[in-house]
């Protein structure tokens, strides 16, 4: 007789613990008894009687999205609020193929790791992301990138942190905008310390669950899902009195342009997505392969990166309908109140009420 | 109202009306004036309305051939839903005159408020004062003219039939227009949506002329040529890209 | 090769996801279909009916002793409507629909002596000659609106929404706006129809008022009218209609169907049926208005147990819409005449194809072959045995809750099964309690 799935002792988990015994590390995610939520649980409530909706075709809804202005004199300015993120980790062409998807949505990329000339001439607007270590300002001077990311590992000081902002200003990029990405484990701490070292932004992560293949991964695990990141780092801005001046951008979680309209309505001020630009250009096939951390040996030709301005123009059009819906002219103006939770663990974990309350 | 056109608002409003009689508003509910309306009407004779004072739903829903005057202003949805009436009235009106119209004639001597003939079917509308905003909006057939200016979203989202504005059309003209056409003899604020102008043929000329002349527009006095605001068409296939959203992706 | 699909399916990357992003890769815009929401939702489902099997009364009830008429217009109407059953067709366009399914569906609910209602395509002569109720729609598109047709209803509905696209208006794909469909929307023959979000006329809830007064007007005050809203901030909605003089309130739930729509507005806009109709009654009770202003409730409605939990929730009547249209057969392989799988893609029982005009069994299409595999009186037939056994099983439920009259059933006769069935429809959880969440207590 073959007994249904343990909850814990799945086929996963049981392949986990071969690769272990055979030298290789592994973990594929975890299972808590419901599935976490995701963006789909939040339902926009659109006018009725109280607030009217705008016409479809007449009405434009503005999209332009503007970053990093709190003391940068040259912030990024995205004609839409949905840019590109891509690790060091993917091969030269496919970050070639993003950059260009970035560039003809009119919006930007975030660049992990070494950038080259190819890559730069190609992104309309590049974010450089460089971690914080000693050094890290030398590797900017040279790539004029149009804002800069700094990466917090675990261990950073507040003070290298200080030093590494300081230095960067004094280098000359004082004009473009430095973003602090929040890893979203202590979301206050982070936030507040982001803000207290002169941030112009930050750039919010949220719990990943896909498969790691080292023992450093798991820290992808201890964080807090992005539906209560993003409020709870709203909420941390808006006391140290900065909400509206330091940029907010969720940077997990994001397939299409429901959930980049929930992120804008729950707080953020852009959307980052990684997997789903992948998607899009067709260098993931399957959930599978997400999951699983390798790299699909597949060919990206040239050009192809017209596929992600395309799949980002669709989503903008999402926002734009939704937000038309509920009768706003700008993405931004999409707010909290905006919002219902359909499950309870939704509702608990970003404060929006449950339908019916 | 337009310079040129005042003085050329003719004194009565319609030919001489046969034998009728009058109703004084003020002494009945809406309910019963209407009432008393749509049971005069039967009788297919003249009715003048006294002391409308500007209240809502006069002579609505009213589907026989009658003719009807008011003796002063109307309120919202005056004449609305109604085939085949005959009506002036002699002051402003609200929202919505002639709402809904089949058939028949609405002639208003001041200025109607938003929305005069809103989704109007057929039949003809003479606004001799000024229009307020989204005149003729989602007109489905029929003539609306007004001898003044017209507000913002002249003809939005017109299916069909005609507007002849003598004077300026204000912004957003011809919005998200799909058929129809807005003859225009003034200025033009701005155009809507999907919208474009062209000139009038010289044949189109002469009939509008021709036209306007019979409705007592007196030659001298109306706009030496009109504009016409159409459909630019671009909005009619969603498979490709609106315009809107076409201006996004640079390729 | 281990199958990854359980973590991903929990981050929400699923296959689905997968080929939305693909698609839309394409594309370059957003997508449309035709059917419902695929969220899961709470729903009907997640709240159950406790029968008393002992009575003090020692009188055992029987289906047929159960009475299911329902009156709906007694605030202000002269003649209020009066159907057999508190189920009844909702609006649904002709245009979206073929001719032969609107006729099929009058035919079929006067068979069992319901109500059917026009849509956002004006009213087709048969549907007036079949049906021997039947309400009439006004939404902001006004295709097809004349006040003959107005006159000959019995009742009006003025649509401010619906559950499926609030905020949004109708679509009718070019393909289905055929030589006569364009006739009688007066638009040209082709064009991918938009109907606006607002009505031409009114915009807020005081000129709604005066618009009310004036349909009021035109019908002599004979007929009831009312109100409909996508579940969407459902109390300040359901009073404003109330108060700007609505005979009665639809309540349409974001479970509703349509013919097209933009699938995000579908899946992430507007609140579900339960929290809809609850809403909706607790705002009339607060206004005092509770039984005087009739409540409707549509969206996702499947079956007679829904309907009595809507009813017992404090709605006076149901709509429905897709239900109705799968009892036409939509959906349904008939061997030797559809081919799914061939026709659109996907096999019978999983179709959402509405919006491309195709439907194999002739409903929501407006090609004569297409049109043709309807046969209208078997359809109607069909209709009316839905009806039917929806009134059947209200009766069983109410007759076993110990009551003759299925507007007797209340909130008192329900139970949730979970935490968020519990919260939206405010019933108490099964058990003892006991639990933090003592906000789910008893409804009045």
């Amino acid at each position: 007789m073959i007994y249904p799935h343990s909850q814990i002792w799945t086929p996963q988990t049981i392949a986990d613990i071969h690769s272990r015994a055979q030298g290789q590390y592994r973990l594929s995610g975890f299972r808590p008894l419901r599935d976490l939520p995701t963006f789909d649980e939040l339902v926009f409530l659109a006018s009725g009687l109280t607030r009217f909706p705008l016409e479809g075709y007449k009405e434009k809804c503005k999209t332009e999205t503007t970053l990093g202005f709190r003391t940068a004199s040259t912030p990024l300015v995205l004609e839409t609020p949905i840019y590109v993120g891509a690790s060091s980790a993917l091969e030269n062409r496919v970050r070639l193929e993003l950059a260009r998807g970035s560039s003809l949505a009119n919006s930007a990329i975030s660049l992990e790791g070494k950038v080259n000339r190819d890559e730069r001439k190609l992104a309309r607007r590049m974010i450089y992301e460089v971690p914080v270590r000693k050094g890290a300002s030398r590797l900017v001077s040279s790539l004029k990138a149009d804002a800069i990311q700094l990466n917090l590992e675990l261990g950073t000081t507040l003070d290298a942190l200080h030093s590494l902002i300081r230095d960067l200003r004094r280098r000359g990029a004082v004009k473009v905008p430095i973003f602090v990405s929040c890893p979203g484990a202590r979301v206050e701490d982070e936030v507040k310390a982001a803000v207290g070292v002169g941030a112009d932004g930050l750039v919010l992560q949220g719990l990943k669950t896909s498969t790691i293949t080292r023992p450093e991964g798991l820290l992808d695990y201890c964080r807090v899902p992005i539906i209560a990141g993003i409020p709870r780092a709203r909420e941390a801005l808006r006391e140290r009195r900065v909400l509206g001046e330091v940029s907010l951008i969720s940077a997990t979680g994001t397939r299409n342009g429901a959930d980049a309209s929930k992120a804008l309505a729950l707080g953020a001020d852009a959307v980052r997505i990684d997997e789903a630009a992948l998607i899009a250009l067709g260098y993931y096939n399957s959930s599978n392969e997400i999951a699983e951390e390798g790299r699909p040996n597949r060919k990206i030709e040239p050009g192809t990166g017209i596929r992600v301005a395309k799949f980002i123009n669709s989503m903008t059009m999402e926002i734009a309908l939704l937000a038309r819906s509920l009768g706003k002219g700008d993405v931004h103006s999409l707010e909290y109140e905006d919002l219902s939770a359909l499950t309870l663990e939704a509702s608990l974990m970003s404060g929006v009420r449950l339908a019916g309350e | 109202m337009t310079k040129r056109l005042a003085g050329n608002v003719p004194k009565a409003l319609s030919a001489p009306v046969s034998q009728g009689y009058s109703i004084d508003a003020r002494k009945l509910t809406t309910r019963l004036l209407n009432a008393s309306i749509k049971s005069g009407v039967s009788k297919g004779r003249h009715i003048t309305i006294l002391n409308p004072d500007a209240r809502h739903n006069l002579a609505v829903g009213i589907v026989k051939r009658c003719s009807l005057s008011f003796a002063g202003s109307v309120g919202y949805y005056c004449c609305a839903f109604c085939d085949g009436i005959s009506a002036t009235i002699e002051g402003n009106s609200g929202w919505g005159l002639g709402d809904n119209l089949m058939s028949g004639s609405i002639v208003i001597r001041e200025d109607a408020g938003a929305s005069v003939g809103a989704s109007m079917r057929g039949g003809q509308i003479l606004v001799w004062g000024n229009a307020g905003a989204r005149a003729g909006i989602s007109m489905k057939g029929g003539t609306l003219v007004i001898a003044g200016n017209s507000g913002f979203l002249t003809g939005f989202m017109m299916q069909r039939g005609r507007i002849i504005v003598m004077g300026g059309v204000g912004d957003a003209a011809g919005d998200s227009m799909y058929e129809g056409i807005v003859y225009v003899g003034g200025e033009i604020g701005s155009l809507g949506v999907d919208a474009k102008t062209e000139s009038a043929t010289r044949s189109e000329e002469v009939e509008l002329r021709a036209f306007l002349k019979a409705l007592k527009f007196r030659d001298d006095i109306l706009p030496r040529r009109f504009r016409k605001i159409v459909s630019a068409k671009r909005l009619y296939q969603y498979d490709s890209l609106e315009p809107l959203e076409r201006e996004r992706l640079v390729i | 090769m281990i199958v990854s699909d359980e973590v991903s399916r929990r981050e929400g990357w699923t296959n689905e996801v997968f080929q939305d992003l693909q698609v839309k890769a394409d594309l370059g815009r957003y997508r449309i279909r035709g059917f419902s929401t695929f969220q899961r939702i709470a729903h009907f489902d997640d709240i159950i009916f406790i029968p008393r099997y002992i009575s003090g009364k020692g009188v055992e009830l029987r289906p047929a002793d159960v009475s299911t008429e329902t009156v709906l217009g007694t605030r202000y109407a002269r003649n209020a409507i009066s159907i057999s059953t508190p189920v009844y067709i909702t609006g649904m366009s002709y245009g979206a629909l073929s001719r032969s399914a609107k006729t099929a569906l009058a035919k079929g609910a006067a068979k069992v002596g319901t109500a059917t209602c026009t849509g956002d395509g004006g009213m087709l002569t048969e549907e007036r000659k079949y049906s021997t109720t039947m309400i009439y729609q006004v939404n902001a598109s006004r295709y097809g609106v004349t006040p003959q047709d107005m006159i000959s209803g019995d009742a009006v509905e003025v649509v401010v929404g619906q559950g499926a696209k609030p905020a949004t208006g109708g679509l009718l794909m070019g393909q289905k706006v055929s030589a006569i469909i364009a006739k009688k929307r007066e638009l040209p023959p082709g064009i991918d129809q938009r109907s606006p979000t607002r009505h031409p006329d009114w915009l807020g809830p005081d000129d709604l008022g005066i618009f009310i007064e004036m349909l009021r007007e035109v019908t002599d005050w004979r007929v009831p009218v009312q109100v409909k809203i996508p579940a969407c901030r459902v109390k300040d909605d359901v009073k404003l209609a109330a108060k700007a003089g609505a005979d009665g309130i639809v309540i349409d739930g974001m479970q509703a169907g349509t013919g097209a729509s933009s699938e995000v507005v579908l899946d992430h806009s507007g609140i579900p049926t339960l929290p809809g109709i609850v809403l909706a009654r607790e705002a009339l009770e607060e206004l005092g208005l509770l039984k005087k202003v009739y409540l409707v409730a549509s969206g996702g409605i499947r079956n007679g147990i829904d309907a009595a939990k809507a009813i017992a929730l404090g709605a006076d009547a149901v709509a429905i819409g897709q239900a109705a249209i799968i009892a036409l057969n939509c959906n349904r392989e008939l061997p030797g005449i559809t081919d799914f799988v061939r026709e659109v893609g996907v096999p019978a029982g999983y179709c959402t194809k509405c919006h491309t005009g195709k439907c194999p069994v002739g409903i929501t299409t407006q090609d004569p072959r297409l049109e043709k595999r309807l046969a209208i009186d078997e359809a109607a037939v069909r209709v009316a045995s839905l009806l039917s056994s929806m009134t059947l099983e209200m009766k069983l439920i109410t007759c076993a809750l110990g009551k003759r009259n299925v507007h007797d059933l209340t909130v008192d006769d329900l139970s949730a099964l979970n935490v968020e069935a519990s919260m939206m429809a405010k019933v108490p959880m099964v058990g003892n309690g006991g639990t933090l969440l003592k906000s789910a207590g008893r409804g009045k």
